[in-house]
């Protein structure tokens, strides 16, 4: 059975092609939409302590290359933010130091949360900061800032956007593929045909499975090789990792496909649900912007979705570079989906379109 | 009835208001090709994937070679092949990997020159290497029936083998299911072409409403209308044929405008008795026809409609 889904797999050209090319098209679409200019951000400094440690914090911004650095006043910085003209802008208040470093200095930050670029500047800031920070404790009067700290790799959308797209391909063919060809299949009355054959029902659904994972990795290694390759994202993360991770989120998605065909009737309202289920986290489960700033009536939703787990960690592995340990929460809630919806999935599962 | 091997006894299944099928009682012996002939709707479909154990029944019993299909129809699976009523494949596989597949579904691992073998059966080995969504109708037809002999079953059951075909395929495929009973295979079809079921079949039921409305041979079914031949002709003017309806070998008379048909026992008497009263009566008859008495007309006869209306 298994030999036979690969079979069929992959002389259905027209799936195919569609399968693999849907994502990658995606890809190339927003990596050059958004991919370009993003290298160098624009930051405002708004000085009103103009003490030495200000200034040195101005300066040693002002190293950090990526960084373009401009100075205003503050009516000035905000309004170029509210315009886009630069990403964030940060405000240091008269005697905004005043006892450091036995209280820590308040700078404030100001970013546009309706623009991707700005808020993920926000972040970036947070690290260069803290980098001056701690070269600041270490000795008072000299600042540094050290490249590396910057992590500036990161900076780029592409980088951000990759893991998603990787995350979003794979709730798509496991959301659609199996889905399809199962209720495709019972509408045909194949399913009623196997039924009366001795084949269980477990070993159908297991070849139906592990077929749609294959799928899902060759997809994943496509991605990853083209993203890297062509767009320069570099991965960080462990190859093993990322594997997991990429077999975790498909095999959850799969059997999420498998309760949509279970209720589904017909292919058409196979596709239907698949979009309902689907298109709300391609759109609020972090694959194309960061979504820990949605408004707060937002927030159970995109905590309820099982995309946002995986791109997070696809996120934290594949461009942070962290350890399978430190996603290990995404991973469990990932599993623990995958198991919910198998059980629905055994329980609701019909060989025939209607009942005889 | 010892060594029936199909023993289906009061089986009953209702739909809503709709009895498809209303207390049906048969025994298939060993070695037949047995067919259940009726028009659409006859529930032949129903009572087919009852036995089968796609369907469960309301009431009644049902046994293949001693074993109880209900409740538990997995413990016969290994005896039967089944054809459905409409074939539905798998796109994107050949011929011979289909068979393979459908074996392995029975954990045999079938090489491919056992798969060829099988295929050869069916007439089918030269589309071996051919997709399936490129055969043609009759071609899936005989893929579907190797198909439900991958198991070697004893009891092939066939719903509607021949629906849809051209006289030509549907003769290659006569030839395939006799090839297949001569290996001592059991086969259960059904069918509302009555020569299909005429040339195939051992015995046949007649289905109509639900119901078995009568079986037996082909033969004891024709016999049983006591008459050779069916009679029929046109008048120019209406014709008087009272006298002829007495006649003892004269049956089931019927008249519509000026055709007129009945069913004789005595082919030369009646024709002769029926020339002395249209002379007689100064009327001219044309369209004279004389047929052997077939199944069509047992269903007619039983029913009065005809098979297909
Ligand atoms: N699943 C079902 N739900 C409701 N009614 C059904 C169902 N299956 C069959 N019937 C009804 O039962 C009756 C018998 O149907 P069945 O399919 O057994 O007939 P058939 O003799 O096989 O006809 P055909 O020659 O058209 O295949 C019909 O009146 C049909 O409408
Ligand atoms: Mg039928």
């Amino acid at each position: 059975m298994v030999a036979a889904n690969i079979k069929m797999t992959i002389r259905n050209k027209q799936a195919l092609f569609f399968l693999f090319m849907f994502p990658i098209l995606f890809m190339v679409l927003f990596g050059m939409v958004f991919g370009q200019s993003q290298d160098v951000a624009k930051i405002s400094i708004v000085d009103q302590d103009k003490s030495a440690l200000a200034m040195s914090i101005t300066k040693s911004l002002k190293k950090v290359e990526k960084l373009e650095i401009e100075e205003h006043d503050r009516g000035e910085g905000l309004d170029k933010l509210k315009k886009g003209k630069v990403d964030a802008v940060l405000v240091l208040k008269k005697d905004f130091a005043k006892d450091f470093p036995k209280r820590p200095a308040a700078i404030h930050l100001y970013y546009d949360p309706a623009s991707t670029r700005s808020q993920m500047m926000r972040g970036t800031i947070g690290a260069v900061l803290g980098g001056i920070e701690r070269s600041m404790v270490k000795s008072p009067p000299l600042i540094t800032v050290k490249s590396k700290s910057v992590q500036s790799h990161q900076l780029a959308y592409i980088d951000f956007l990759l893991p998603g797209i990787l995350a979003m391909s794979l709730m798509n063919s496991g959301l659609y593929g199996l889905a399809n060809v199962m209720v495709a299949r019972r509408e045909k009355g194949v399913l009623r045909r196997l039924k009366l054959t001795p084949l269980p029902l477990s070993q159908y659904i297991g070849a139906g499975i592990l077929n749609q994972l294959l799928v899902s990795l060759v997809q994943a290694a496509l991605l990853v090789l083209i993203g890297h390759y062509i767009f320069g994202v570099k991965i960080v993360g462990s190859i093993n990792s990322l594997v997991v991770l990429v077999v975790a989120g498909s095999l959850c998605f799969i059997t999420i496909g498998f309760v949509i065909a279970s209720f589904a009737k017909t292919s058409e309202s196979a596709v239907t649900l698949g979009n309902l289920v689907g298109m709300p986290m391609m759109f609020l489960g972090g694959v194309f912007f960061p979504v820990d700033d949605v408004p707060n009536w937002v927030k159970p939703i995109v905590k309820a979705m099982p995309l946002k787990y995986l791109a997070d960690a696809l996120r934290a592995v594949m461009v942070q570079g962290q350890s399978l340990s430190s996603v290990i929460d995404d991973l469990v809630i990932l599993l623990a989906v995958t198991f919910a919806a198998f059980m629905l999935a055994i329980k609701f599962f019909r060989w025939e379109s209607s009942n005889r | 009835m010892v060594n029936s091997i199909i023993d289906v006894r009061n089986l009953v299944k209702t739909y809503g208001e709709v009895r498809a099928v209303d207390n049906v009682s048969l025994q298939i012996e060993h070695g037949e090709v047995f067919g259940i002939l009726g028009p659409n709707g006859a529930g032949k479909t129903t009572i087919l994937e009852m036995i089968e154990g796609l369907r469960r029944p309301d009431h009644g019993a049902i046994m293949i070679d001693g074993l109880s299909v209900w409740p538990n129809p997995n413990r016969i699976k290994h005896l039967i092949g089944v054809q459905l009523q409409t074939t539905a494949l798998m796109d994107f596989l050949t011929v011979r990997e289909m068979v393979r597949l459908f074996a392995s579904f029975y954990g045999i691992h079938m090489s491919r020159v056992k798969a060829d073998e099988l295929l050869d059966k069916v007439a089918l080995v030269e589309k071996a290497n051919s997709m399936i969504n490129q055969l043609s109708g009759g071609q899936q037809q005989r893929l579907s029936i190797a198909l439900a002999l991958v198991n070697d079953p004893k009891v092939l059951f066939l719903d509607e083998p021949t629906t849809g075909l051209d006289p030509q395929a549907r003769r290659k495929l006569w030839m395939v299911v006799e090839g297949i009973n001569a290996e001592g295979k059991t086969i259960v079809l059904t069918t509302h072409y009555m020569e299909e079921a005429q040339v195939l079949c051992s015995r046949i039921a007649i289905m109509d409403h639900g119901r078995a409305i009568a079986l037996d041979t082909p033969v004891g079914l024709i016999n049983s209308l006591g008459a050779d031949a069916k009679i029929t002709f046109t008048a120019k003017h209406p014709l008087d044929i009272e006298k002829l309806a007495r006649t003892p070998s004269v049956s089931q008379v019927s008249q519509f405008d000026l055709s007129y048909s009945f069913y004789t026992s005595d082919v030369q008497e009646s024709i002769t008795n029926l020339l002395g009263l249209a002379n007689s009566q100064s009327v001219k008859i044309e369209n004279l026809n004389v047929a052997g008495a077939n199944l069509e007309d047992v269903f007619l006869h039983l029913t009065g409609r005809g098979l297909r209306e």
